[in-house]
């Protein structure tokens, strides 16, 4: 202790020595857990001395930043929104527009490059990134699925004298960025009808396609079941998202079946969707098929991209099912 | 420097003779190359216009390994015959590589302008980010620059729309 020299101290001052020595008692020095430790000297950001930072990644040692580029020119926008979660460098790279330009173009297609264009300028302030996530899109890389369910009634056996069935059907669309769409209506789940919702489908798979246009968030779709009545479907739908960008619910706004002349096609559906434009409700241009205004089977359509056809909730059985899915 | 043309049983007319290109790689191996494989690559095929490739070109940020490897896929890719999936079969065991050897072929590619192979591994990465959540991504390319935790949710909250 620092205060340890002998103090010969007349003895009225003794109890004021007293004081003295308790404060002494209860001194922190915190300097000297400190001591002995090896402290390495940082030198300040843009020194001569700093070391250079190394990344040890392989993949930045190797790749030069353009060549990074080309590879994630070959990435879908899904995936470039991953990516850029990966690391910093990545991050700021993914920013570049020249990626969103080209997503963007692919995904309006059908407005055509000039008008894409004039709406960049216009309502995004020239970003396409911010086009890409607040201008509603349909999404091309998987299905819409809306699931309905109604109650009806069984057979009587044993001990169960009102039995009821809980039947589940699905609709499901897949927009294609050309302008066209297939459709069909099945009880079959997500997984097994993932793989038929093509152009090569058979007629047994009951795919049927037709045209949609996009306006705004809403989506206006016609297709044509052949036979020798044949009946248009025209479904209203409109796009929105759980967040921005995700463009993964769609709300159906109507659903009618009605039916066309003869000579009002010309016989392979390309062209219905022009035909029924600003038709009525309730209008139908053949006698034979009245136009119905469909009021069931209406749930909001839940977006179901590819890589996930397999492990979606959508697959459960009904006894299992999530009624909440379409948020 | 002509090789001579091997007498064929049918009547078409004797193959001309080959004419071979060498390179010299940065560790001092020489290749030959042949001139039709050669013009798969621009660079190449820029200094064959040019009529400077009767001497040895020196290749000087590619190594002999890679350079070989380089060569075997120009020539296989200039010959003609191959149907297209046997070669697409051919590529893919080609790119079935380590990442750093991956890498390399893309860097080759992209100094001597070779379109298709610079496609073939640029897109053969691409495939591996593919699909994959950012840890996984992390986890393949053994990238491990850490975000603070403040950063890698701002990050997300931007990016969240491609997980939905």
């Amino acid at each position: 202790m620092a205060s340890d020299f002998a103090l010969s101290v007349p003895a009225e001052l003794e109890s004021a020595l007293r004081l003295k020595n308790v404060q002494y008692l209860v001194t922190q020095r915190p300097w000297l857990d400190l001591y002995g430790i090896h402290v390495r000297p940082v030198a300040p950001f843009g020194s001569v001395s700093r070391k250079p930072y190394v990344d040890p990644a392989p993949i930045h040692r190797c790749l030069p930043d353009e060549l990074l580029h080309e590879v994630f020119a070959r990435l879908a926008p899904y995936d470039l929104g991953r990516a850029s979660c990966v690391c910093r460098k990545w991050r700021y790279s993914i920013r570049n527009p020249i990626f969103w330009r080209n997503a963007c173009l692919k995904a309006w297609q059908v407005s055509g490059v000039v008008e894409n264009y004039k709406i960049l300028q216009k309502k995004y302030a020239g970003s396409w990134r911010k086009m890409w996530l607040d201008r509603p899109r349909v999404r091309t890389d998987g299905l819409y699925v809306s699931r309905n369910t109604y109650i009806r009634t069984g057979v009587a056996e044993w001990t169960v004298t009102n039995p009821v069935h809980l039947v589940c059907y699905f609709r499901y669309i897949r927009f294609f960025p050309s302008g066209r769409f297939l459709y069909k209506n099945s009880s079959q789940k997500v997984k097994d009808v993932a793989k038929s919702m093509n152009f090569r489908a058979s007629k047994t798979d009951s795919v049927f396609g037709g045209h949609y246009t996009l306006s705004d968030d809403k989506v206006e779709a016609a297709l044509l079941y052949p036979g020798t009545r044949p009946t248009v479907l025209r479904i209203r739908l409109r796009l929105r998202g759980t967040t921005a960008g995700a463009n993964n619910r769609m709300d159906m706004l109507s659903l009618v079946t009605s039916g066309v002349n003869d000579n009002e096609f010309q016989g392979d559906g390309e062209a219905i969707l022009g035909v029924v434009e600003g038709w009525q409700d309730d209008e139908t241009h053949n006698p034979d098929v009245p136009a119905i205004l469909h009021k069931r089977g209406l749930t909001p359509f839940v977006f179901v991209p590819f890589e996930e056809v397999e492990k979606s909730v959508l697959n459960l059985p009904v006894d299992k099912m999530d009624f909440f899915v379409p948020g | 420097m002509s090789s001579p043309p091997s007498a064929s049983a049918s009547s078409s007319p004797p193959p001309c003779p080959k004419k071979m290109i060498t390179l010299r790689s940065s560790d001092g191996a020489t290749f030959e190359i042949e001139e039709t494989a050669a013009l798969q690559s621009k660079t190449l095929e820029n200094m064959i216009h040019e009529n400077c490739a009767s001497t040895l070109i020196p290749v000087p940020n590619i190594t002999g390994e890679v350079l070989a490897r380089v060569v075997e896929f120009c020539s296989k890719h200039a010959e003609a015959g191959v149907d297209d999936e046997s070669l697409g079969a051919w590529d893919e065991e080609f790119v079935a590589v380590d990442h750093t050897t991956l890498f390399d072929y893309i860097r080759a590619a992209n100094f001597l302008e070779i379109p298709t192979l610079l496609d073939l591994g640029c897109q053969t990465v691409a495939d591996m980010i593919k699909g994959k959540t950012p840890d996984e991504i992390k986890k393949t390319f053994k990238i491990t620059t850490a975000c603070t935790p403040e950063e890698e949710e701002e990050v997300r909250g931007e990016n969240q729309w491609a997980f939905e």
